[in-house]
């Protein structure tokens, strides 16, 4: 069983890598197209909104198959490594959902706030900033545990355009040991152990947070 | 009453004229002026052509029952809601148009502009919940007017020195009573210096005995001076601290006058209907 883990630990380091940089994506492009779906240009809105209804569809492998395989046959200079095929579009994918979640967030917060931001001068991008985005954390903050759950989970499948992460290298183990009870096994302790403290870290950042704002003021 | 007609101006013979409610409009120097001023949500009209202004130093209240239109004809003064049609000027200048031959829309810059000149203050305050009441009031100050952090903070602690709140500077709003945190709205619009302030029924929200509280305030900034116009069901705010009461219905300004004769002696049926309901409440 040691052996196993020993094996396995290396890619626990590149299956974190890709969840680091994935997560970061997806917030950044997340809460631009949450942002942009709320936009006053009608243009924007429709474009976010079109995006997300398509990569909410389309499985991550086949995202994935696609940049990997078919960007290089478009031409040369497209031709990303795994990681970064891997990260683009781990983050494209969960940006999708994460974007519905926090435009759902940013409508949570009541129009009379947007009223009070504006009778005191702000403009639309300094109320965004300094009233709406900070009450909209609050409801958004379980959602962003579970994406990041989500993400971790979905490195898994980077395993199948050659990143030597956790599953991968669980893949290639069974080729050598023939135990692929005792592998899987291993792996999923790997999974279970970072997803599951992740799980309580959420819900103690979502009870801070709402200590801090007064859940009821908060909770409309 | 026809429409954009000079509304009456109901006056005793014996007293002196309301200062800045003289016959001739062009006499008059209006701090806030709205003309003409229509507003349609889809099917139905909220503001059927009204004219308001309202001068340095008075203090008008506006009262109505619900759906009469007087919170979109507030809301319309600060540009939170954009006329269909009329004109909006504020000391003399013309700060948007709509409808009509030459529509002027302002620029995000004036309309910013324009709200640090006439504040408002909301019926359920709303304060930031995310801020300390120091940081409701700094937010303006720093963002809007671009105080630095040192001067934003001092300013904001006057304010709210001003409105008896000084020592909850650092409590956030869901630890501070409905009148508090009224309080501190209102020490939030105030430390932007508006011209003009608007209450939009500032104490509706409040349990009675918080009330008091509050009107003590809005009776401060009245002695200091301050311009004006709110939204009430308070009669004794219309009666004590205002100089000219408002009656609107159905969208249009039905009766206007010194709070004291319209109370007392109410023109229009629709007043003395709305008189007796906000009597007994």
């Amino acid at each position: 069983m040691s052996s196993i883990i020993t094996a396995l630990a290396p890619g626990a380091t590149v299956t974190l890598e890709l969840t680091g940089i994935s997560c970061a994506l997806v917030f950044v492009l997340s809460v631009a197209l949450a942002i942009g779906t709320n936009s006053r240009v009608r243009a924007v809105g429709i474009a976010c909104r079109r995006y997300v209804d398509v990569f909410r569809s389309v499985p991550l492998l086949a995202i994935l198959y696609l940049l990997f395989f078919g960007l290089p046959t478009v031409s040369p200079a497209l031709a990303l490594s795994a990681l970064w095929c891997s990260v683009i579009g781990i983050a494209v994918s969960e940006a999708a959902f994460t974007a519905e979640i926090y435009a759902g967030a940013i409508r949570s917060v009541s129009r009379a706030q947007w009223d009070a931001a504006a009778s005191i001068g702000l403009s639309r991008r300094q109320a965004y900033w300094r009233v709406v985005l900070p009450q909209a954390a609050v409801p958004a903050a379980a959602p962003t545990i579970n994406m990041l759950i989500w993400v971790i989970k979905d490195t898994s499948v980077a395993s199948l355009i050659t990143v030597n992460e956790l599953t991968l290298r669980a893949d290639s183990l069974i080729n050598i040991n023939a135990r692929p009870l005792a592998t899987y096994l291993v792996l999923l302790g790997f999974y279970v152990v970072v997803t599951v403290p992740l799980g309580y870290a959420g819900r103690l950042v979502e009870r801070g947070l709402m200590a801090r704002l007064g859940g009821g003021a908060v909770l409309q | 009453m026809p429409r954009g007609a000079q509304q009456p101006v109901r006056q005793r013979e014996s007293e002196p004229p309301i200062e800045g409610l003289d016959r001739s409009a062009a006499a008059v120097s209006y701090v806030l002026h709205i003309e003409r001023a229509v507003k349609r949500f889809g099917q139905a009209t909220a503001l059927d052509g009204v004219d308001f202004g309202v001068a340095g130093g008075e203090r008008v209240a506006i009262v109505g029952r619900s759906g009469s239109g007087k919170t979109t004809l507030l809301r319309c003064l600060n540009l939170l809601e954009t006329p269909t049609s009329g004109t909006l000027s504020y000391e003399g200048r013309v700060v948007g148009s709509w409808g009509g031959p030459s529509p002027r829309t302002p620029s995000r810059r004036e309309l910013s502009q324009h709200r640090i000149h006439v504040g408002m203050v909301f019926q359920r305050f709303e304060l930031f919940p995310h801020l300390t009441a120091l940081g409701n009031v700094m937010l303006g100050l720093r963002r809007s007017l671009g105080y630095s952090k040192h001067e934003a903070r001092e300013r904001a602690m006057e304010q709210l020195a001003l409105v008896g709140l000084a020592e909850r500077a650092r409590a956030h709003p869901h630890e501070l009573s409905g009148g508090q945190q009224q309080r501190v709205a209102i020490a939030r619009s105030l430390a932007m210096e508006p011209k003009v302030m608007l209450f939009d029924e500032p104490t509706s929200a409040l349990d009675p005995e918080l009330v008091d509280e509050v009107l003590a305030v809005i009776l401060k900034l009245a002695e200091r001076g301050m311009t004006m116009v709110a939204v009430t069901h308070e009669l004794a705010f219309a009666r004590d601290v205002a100089t000219r009461m408002v009656v609107v219905d159905s969208g249009e300004i039905v009766e206007q006058g010194p709070p004291g004769d319209i109370i007392h002696s109410p023109a229009s049926p629709v007043t003395h209907s709305l008189l007796r309901r906000l009597r007994l409440t």
